[in-house]
């Protein structure tokens, strides 16, 4: 592959190196001009010779994102770590965790020993251990059931308004209140939810380098979704990762035209939700928190603007701010041991200008930006749609639960 | 949602615009295709001309050539546009209207000297007035953009009695670029400081490149004014330029703020489907394309460095409406350094700042236009850049709330 990406329209003006998180924290990382245009530029002439700086890239596309010349940067880089991926030196972790979906049908199955080794000190060690983990990473539990599970146990709503759901591994395996209460906002606009088989969205791999396994999983997507996309059905994703993924990565190393056609039905949950706002707000009574909400960089990337910050917005009573910035998590970054550093060193900034808010809880759309979040800032975190469930359910019940590690 | 205003741009025009629509309580969205060109100009923000006077600098351009944008306004109206954007920058990177209303005298990173207007709080707006004054401008060793010895000498040559000192940064990145060197410093200035301890002696002021922190500006600063008990200023670097992005970053946090949309990062171009009113801006995002409506809308993308007018063989092009370029000149210019006539191309507007073609007659009703994609002027030979997109941003952004009203 001799990615060109939009490399002739780069100027060298240091905007993608002023917006990337991992050159401001990590003095080895060359940054995204050096390793995309610059680097790229050498592709072309295939020099052979790998980077191995390339795999401090978290993937966060905030430097494809401040280009003002369209240059693809993000995705420049994902060739390169493609081309370094068997000099990796943890191989085996990094593909193993490219696997969410297979991890998580494990772990729900097995959920008490999955926490303990997840969440209680000596089994968090052990795999810290044996995963090159950071020993102080705080890894989700999983749910007792998974969300597929669950909703297979719900019975379908008469309405003939129907969406489709692409659940992701967090929501799906961790969090499954985070799919429960989509449904539930859903159903209070007569919109009845599908959830098709599925697997992991791909984006783990892909950040990994892992690109032709990433594809496999891709494609299965594509296979599964495609029939109801041609039946006019529009997808919701929760996790902005998957959602960026379905509406861009998938067009683009697919290079089908039924990856394009889905991805064109894919909608962020708040984005589709934002639709509707005017019928949901009807729905939402008062709450009395003071919230601060951090944009994730997938969903910044997603060019959609802010539609959970103004969903948020609409419950009478609460006060929201907004945060601009990188937590450094980064899906599994965060929890590997070399990166740990980088990522805390990341998540820092954008910390103090959470806890200068003093706010009672945070909302932030993507699963693994909340671990951080929490860990980070010990403050409780929630998704956007289990807060507007809450306050639509009239909960008046405080806060949300907090986001914990195992246990 | 349908917005009142939706603005096309981040860059000076375009977010003073959205502040200005947004204190008037109108729902503002700005669409911007990435990060604006404040990332690499100065942060000195110049009103008009290279000299001690701008205001009759303006009455002089404006006298000579009717067509330029400074004849649409007032001297009344270009105060109020700068004072109200002065007021927007308080809370994040404070700005200040010069005391006598004159240009301040400024130094450049290579020691040369120029007037501009507006200045952040500690760009040393009266670094140059003394030339007794005792300065002690520091480098970095390890920084290979910037040198405070080339900077003191040409200086120097000019009557000031500055002296240079360097130091390590203690930032560890090979080939650093001002972006690492803030970052570094964002964390670890009170190193610096002790750095700086052996060579800030005899001196009431210290320069320092722009380098002095993004987040931590601030503190950072005057952490080292109260360790040395001197003045501390910064003096712009090579791109990309920290005052240009703490700038850009305190005025999108204010839009925030104030409540206003922000779509970033993906290009526009406009559905203009409904004759002479624009209908919609058709963002390219991922997936699909997302159409962004409003009742009126501001051009305010910039020219030719700002990417809002693209260059091709035959003709310049408006990217976003494809309005008619009003051209000037022809590439041959034969002095690099004199007016070249790409620089006075752009958009030809009313006197309501509603872009019209060539027989005068306004394109879209709702459509109006401000900063550098209008034609008529050149900031590169007449120092009006920043003065003309902060004064057409609150003009258009004012015709725009009048024409709702």
């Amino acid at each position: 592959m001799l990615p060109v990406n939009g490399i002739e329209h780069c100027l060298k003006c240091s905007i993608c190196h002023a917006a990337c998180p991992v050159a401001r924290a990590n003095p080895n990382y060359p940054g995204p001009k050096i390793l995309g245009p610059d680097r790229g530029r050498f592709m072309m002439n295939k020099s052979g010779k790998t980077v191995p700086e390339v795999e401090w890239c978290t993937n966060c596309q905030r430097c494809e994102v401040a280009c003002p010349h369209g240059v693809e940067t993000a995705s420049l880089i994902r060739a390169l770590k493609q081309e370094a991926l068997h000099e990796k030196k943890h191989y085996w972790r990094d593909l193993l965790m490219g696997y969410p979906h297979i991890l998580g049908q494990l772990g729900t199955a097995f959920s008490p020993i999955a926490n303990f080794m997840l969440g209680s000190p000596i089994g968090r060690s052990m795999t810290a251990q044996m995963m090159a983990l950071a020993p102080d990473s705080s890894l989700p539990a999983y749910a007792g059931r998974s969300f597929q599970s669950w909703h297979r146990g719900q019975g379908h709503t008469a309405s003939s308004n129907k969406v489709v759901y692409f659940v992701g591994c967090f929501a799906n395996y961790n969090r499954p209140e985070i799919g429960q209460a989509l449904v539930a906002l859903l159903k209070l606009l007569d919109i009845d939810v599908i959830v098709p088989k599925q697997v992991c969205c791909g984006v783990p791999l892909l950040s990994n380098g892992f690109r032709d396994r990433a594809l496999k999983l891709m494609s299965y997507n594509v296979q599964n979704l495609l029939p109801y996309v041609k039946q006019g059905y529009s997808i919701i994703c929760s996790c902005p990762s998957c959602g960026l993924a379905l509406k861009k990565e998938y067009g683009r190393e697919l290079g089908t035209s039924e990856a394009a056609r889905v991805g064109a039905a894919v909608y962020d949950s708040s984005e589709y939700l934002d639709i509707y706002g005017q019928a949901l707000e009807e729905h939402l009574s008062a709450q009395s928190w003071r919230l601060t909400y951090h944009q994730p960089c997938h969903s910044l990337a997603q060019g959609i603007g802010t539609p959970s910050l103004s969903l948020l917005r609409k419950i009478p009573g609460v006060q929201v701010s907004f945060v601009d910035g990188c937590c450094g998590q980064s899906g599994t970054y965060g929890l590997k041991e070399e990166k740990s550093g980088v990522s805390r060193q990341i998540g820092r900034q954008l910390i103090e200008a959470i806890t200068d808010q003093k706010p009672d809880l945070v909302a932030t759309d993507c699963g693994t930006c909340s671990l951080q979040l929490s860990r980070l800032s010990d403050l409780p975190v929630e998704h956007p749609l289990v807060l507007l469930e809450k306050a639509a359910r009239g909960a008046a019940a405080g806060l949300g639960d907090r986001y914990r590690p195992a246990v | 949602m349908r917005y009142d205003t939706v603005i096309c741009g981040a860059g000076l025009a375009g977010i003073t615009a959205a502040l200005v629509s947004l204190s008037h309580g109108k729902s503002t969205a700005v669409v911007a295709r990435g990060e604006s060109s404040l990332y690499y100009m100065s942060g000195y923000l110049d009103l008009c001309g290279n000299g001690d006077n701008p205001w009759n600098a303006i009455d002089d351009l404006a006298h000579a050539n009717p067509a330029h944008p400074f004849a649409l306004s007032d001297a009344k109206e270009k105060s109020e546009a700068l004072a109200f954007f002065v007021e927007q920058t308080s809370p994040g990177y404070p700005y200040a209207i010069p005391v006598d209303s004159r240009n301040h005298l400024v130094p450049t990173c290579t020691g040369g000297i120029r007037h501009t207007y507006l200045l952040p709080a500690n760009a040393g707006a009266d670094g140059l007035a003394d030339r007794g004054r005792r300065v002690r401008a520091i480098g970095f060793t390890d920084y290979r953009d910037y040198s405070a010895q080339l900077m003191v000498d040409r200086l120097n040559k000019k009557g000031y009695s500055w002296t240079a000192a360097e130091v390590e940064s203690g930032c560890s990145k090979v080939s650093q670029t001002s972006i690492d060197l803030a970052s570094y410093l964002d964390d670890d200035y009170p190193a610096l400081i002790d750095k700086l301890r052996p060579v800030v002696k005899d001196c009431d002021c210290l320069v320092f490149p722009a380098v002095l922190g993004f987040k931590k500006h601030r503190v950072i600063v005057e952490a080292i004014r109260d360790a040395f008990g001197t003045a501390v200023f910064e003096v712009p670097t090579l791109p990309p330029s920290l005052p240009g992005m703490r700038l850009s970053s305190a005025l999108i946090s204010r839009l925030r703020g104030l409540g206003g949309d922000l779509f970033w990062g993906f290009p526009a171009t406009a559905d203009n489907s409904a004759g002479d009113r624009c209908t919609g801006l058709i963002v390219d995002t991922p997936g699909r394309p997302r159409l962004i409506e409003g009742e009126n809308y501001i051009l305010a993308t910039g020219g030719i460095a700002g990417g809002g007018a693209l260059v091709e063989r035959e003709r310049i092009r408006e990217r976003v409406f494809g309005l008619p370029v009003e051209t000037y000149g022809t590439t041959d210019e034969r002095f690099l350094f004199g007016e070249q006539g790409f620089a006075r191309s752009g958009i030809r507007v009313d006197s309501d700042m509603r872009p019209i073609g060539p027989d005068g007659k306004i394109i879209y009703k709702n459509l109006f236009c401000a900063g550098r994609a209008l034609a008529g002027y050149d900031p590169f030979t007449e120092y009006d850049g920043a003065g003309v997109a902060i004064v057409t941003g609150y003009q258009a952004a004012l015709a725009a709330i009048r024409r709702w009203d």
